[in-house]
């Protein structure tokens, strides 16, 4: 399993390689990334080596890319049919995180990237991420868009989400309470995304900062149970606060497709209801709004305050 | 997902190599007295759809002779399923042996490809309590693995080869169709021969057209989706949406309600739902709108769900956006009023935007009478009861 933090990745000298980083989403997003503090080593788009993109060299492959500067990390505008593999071309040169922003990869190209990530030891988050932020050190993605230091601040609660509107919607309101963001992680809002909550939470509690994480769930995908199990197991350290939205979905057929991903009928590890109770007797403070989520996290604070960093 | 009607997804397996019953599909116009059928009663007759649980409900019907099997039919095609009238029954030969369980499916715990057998099957079966084979899509099926699992689920020896087989050939189907799940069930087993007498199978509809070539034909109906007829405004989304099909997709769906929904984001469609049914307020219909998706299929959003019959009030929920520049919602919003000759004065409208030109949007929309706008400095939660108490009033 990969040691490093976000923020050492985010502070790695050798920089971040962005696969596709000619097109439109990829050049703005880059510029967004340099503004905020990243360093960007390199860009890959096939047939467009030679070029730069805001200063940066533009190579044809990404083993190419990685061998000249070394990077450990990369971000993957390719569309949807090409993501996978662009991944797995990126992992096989030594890449050992990557974030995926195209959304609806298909299925078995996802499996197989699993398998690849698995064997060369790689994180993988996505797909459809937006990307991973870790307020005054960088990002890797489009968190927080242009507005990145008026909707963020550094901080000690790290926030693991299914979805990336409320990624960026609980990083900003914590801002506007007073309270700062560790690290932000949006893993993307499928069945079965590449990064689990499980494995969000134990990469963002390796920020030396965190010491309480918010998780935002929901229907479909047994990932808040796996998590659940996890800190019943003690795999987890610091507290954590749970928001699993889409309450009302349980009354209706798991036919109809609420939320991101379709529900298993007749599977109760996909009801809300019984997300929210496994993961409440495993510990983790549920939030049914953002009341309850601020009296959560002000009430953890302050009974965690010796750990929070000055 | 997407799923096949029983007689196609038994057809497909056919060309897999798997032995299939024989079977004739009729329709409602089909006229029973003079049908030919190419195999002798008893017959097994059952709704050609893509549903699963058809023995539990009593729909699978072994008839004895021919006048039996007309009458079942007969009775089937007085059944709706997803809000329409069965267009299709089958009629298969009744093969006669054990009942065996056979799946290879996608497994979210496992995170690969699993095959799942059992040395019994058939209705109500409990496709937990199977021996599971994980496989790999870069390795593939590894035959020591497969042969222990047939081994340890119990099969007698003389099945251990053919279902090793049948096993493969379903492996080279899900790969080659990029399948989700293949489940058999039953395979009847006479003591020589495996027969695949009930499938369902379901697909990636994210997958490549060319992966089409590999699979059966495929239910992709609105109906199927929501279990009932769609409505002319889940049409025209659906519509709207497919003509873009390269840009990210949306969600529309009715309900039962009368607050008219649009909100972008999955994540918080799910979460303001909750909002307004904690605040006592039935949304008219779900929306989801994935910022990127165009002006075109926003615009198209909206009208639909303004069109929506009898709305009292309408939710626009936009959490904050990091990319997609807000006044494409104010763009898509003043459209659709203006189609549909929503009056924000009569029918409260509070619209929650936050995100890249949020100022400029917002004020374009505090410039129409009734609008109730507000922006990243108030939550999705505030909305809510901003919207409770507009209807309060009007109520009033």
């Amino acid at each position: 399993m990969m040691t490093s933090s976000i923020s050492a990745l985010l502070s790695d000298p050798a920089g971040v390689v962005i696969q596709g980083i000619t097109g439109r989403q990829g050049q703005m997003e880059t510029r967004w990334m340099l503004d905020s503090g990243t360093t960007i080593a390199a860009g890959v788009t096939p047939g467009k080596g030679g070029q730069q993109i805001h200063r940066v060299p533009v190579y044809d492959t990404v083993s190419e890319a990685i061998a000249r500067h070394g990077c450990r990390s990369t971000m993957i505008y390719a569309p949807r049919h090409r993501a996978a593999n662009a991944a797995i071309e990126a992992i096989h040169a030594g890449v050992k995180l990557a974030v995926i922003s195209a959304e609806d990869v298909p299925a078995h190209d996802l499996l197989r990237l699993i398998d690849n990530a698995q064997r060369y030891d790689a994180l993988v988050v996505g797909p459809n991420s937006q990307g991973l932020l870790v307020p005054g050190v960088g990002r890797i993605g489009a968190p927080g868009g242009t507005d990145v230091n008026e909707r963020f601040s550094a901080g000690h609660v790290a926030v693991v989400s299914r979805s990336g509107g409320m990624t960026g919607e609980i990083g900003h309101l914590l801002h506007q309470w007073g309270f700062g963001t560790s690290v932000q992680i949006h893993l993307g809002g499928a069945v079965m995304p590449l990064m689990t909550l499980r494995e969000g939470v134990l990469l963002a509690e390796r920020e030396t900062s965190t010491t309480i994480t918010v998780v935002f769930g929901e229907p479909s995908s047994t990932q808040e149970d796996m998590l659940a199990r996890a800190m019943r197991n003690g795999e987890t350290r610091h507290p954590i606060v749970a928001m699993i939205a889409g309450r009302f979905s349980d009354t209706f057929p798991a036919m109809l497709p609420f939320g991101h991903a379709p529900r298993a009928s007749g599977d109760s590890a996909t009801n809300v209801a019984a997300k929210m109770a496994v993961l409440a007797d495993a510990g983790a403070a549920i939030a049914h709004n953002f009341t309850e989520l601020r009296e959560h996290v002000a009430r953890l604070t302050a009974a965690h305050a010796d750990r929070v960093a000055p | 997902m997407v799923r096949a009607c029983e007689s196609a997804g038994l057809a497909w397996l056919d060309t897999y190599g798997i032995a299939v019953p024989q079977c004739v599909v009729v329709t409602r116009d089909t006229n029973l007295d003079g049908l030919y059928i190419p195999f002798e009663a008893p017959y097994i007759v059952k709704p050609d759809v893509a549903i699963g649980g058809k023995g539990q409900r009593g729909l699978v019907h072994r008839c004895d002779d021919e006048h039996a099997r007309n009458d079942a039919i007969t009775e089937l095609f007085t059944h709706t399923f997803n809000g329409q009238p069965l267009q299709h029954v089958i009629i298969e030969q009744l093969m006669v042996g054990d009942e065996y369980f056979l799946a290879v499916a996608i497994d979210e715990q496992h995170r690969k490809p699993v095959l799942r057998l059992a040395a019994t099957g058939g209705v109500g079966f409990d496709a937990t309590n199977t021996q599971v084979c994980e496989a790999s899509l870069i390795d593939g099926l590894n035959d020591t693995a497969l042969t222990h699992a047939i081994i340890n689920a119990g099969f007698p020896a003389e099945a251990i080869n053919p279902i090793g087989r049948i096993a493969r050939q379903m492996w080279d189907a899900f790969v080659a169709s990029e399948a989700v799940l293949i489940e058999i069930n039953p395979l009847k087993w006479d003591g020589e021969t495996g027969t695949a007498v009930g499938i369902a199978c379901e697909f990636d509809s994210r997958s490549l057209p060319s992966v089409d070539q590999h699979r059966p034909s495929l239910e992709t109906s609105l109906a199927a989706t929501l279990g009932r007829t769609a409505t002319v405004r889940e049409e025209a989304v659906k519509a709207a949406d497919a003509r873009e099909a390269d840009r990210p997709g949306m969600t529309f769906f009715e309900l039962d309600g009368d607050i008219a929904f649009v909100v972008a984001g999955g994540g918080a469609a799910l979460f303001t739902f909750d909002v307004l049914h904690d605040y006592g307020l039935t949304p008219a219909c779900y929306t989801d709108y994935s910022p990127g998706g165009g002006l075109d299929k926003l615009t198209a959003l909206f009208t639909a769900a303004l069109e929506i019959p009898n709305i009292r009030g309408v939710f626009v929920g936009v959490a904050v956006l990091n990319v997609m520049d807000t006044q494409y919602f104010a763009d898509a919003l003043i459209t659709a009023l203006a189609t549909t000759g929503v009056d924000p004065t009569v029918i409260p409208i509070v619209a929650r935007i936050a995100g890249p030109s949020e100022t400029v949007t917002l004020e374009r929309l505090r410039a129409i009478d009734g609008l109730h706008v507000l922006g990243r400095e108030e939550t999705l939660e505030y909305a809510g009861s901003v919207l409770l108490a507009e209807l309060s009033t009007m109520g009033a």
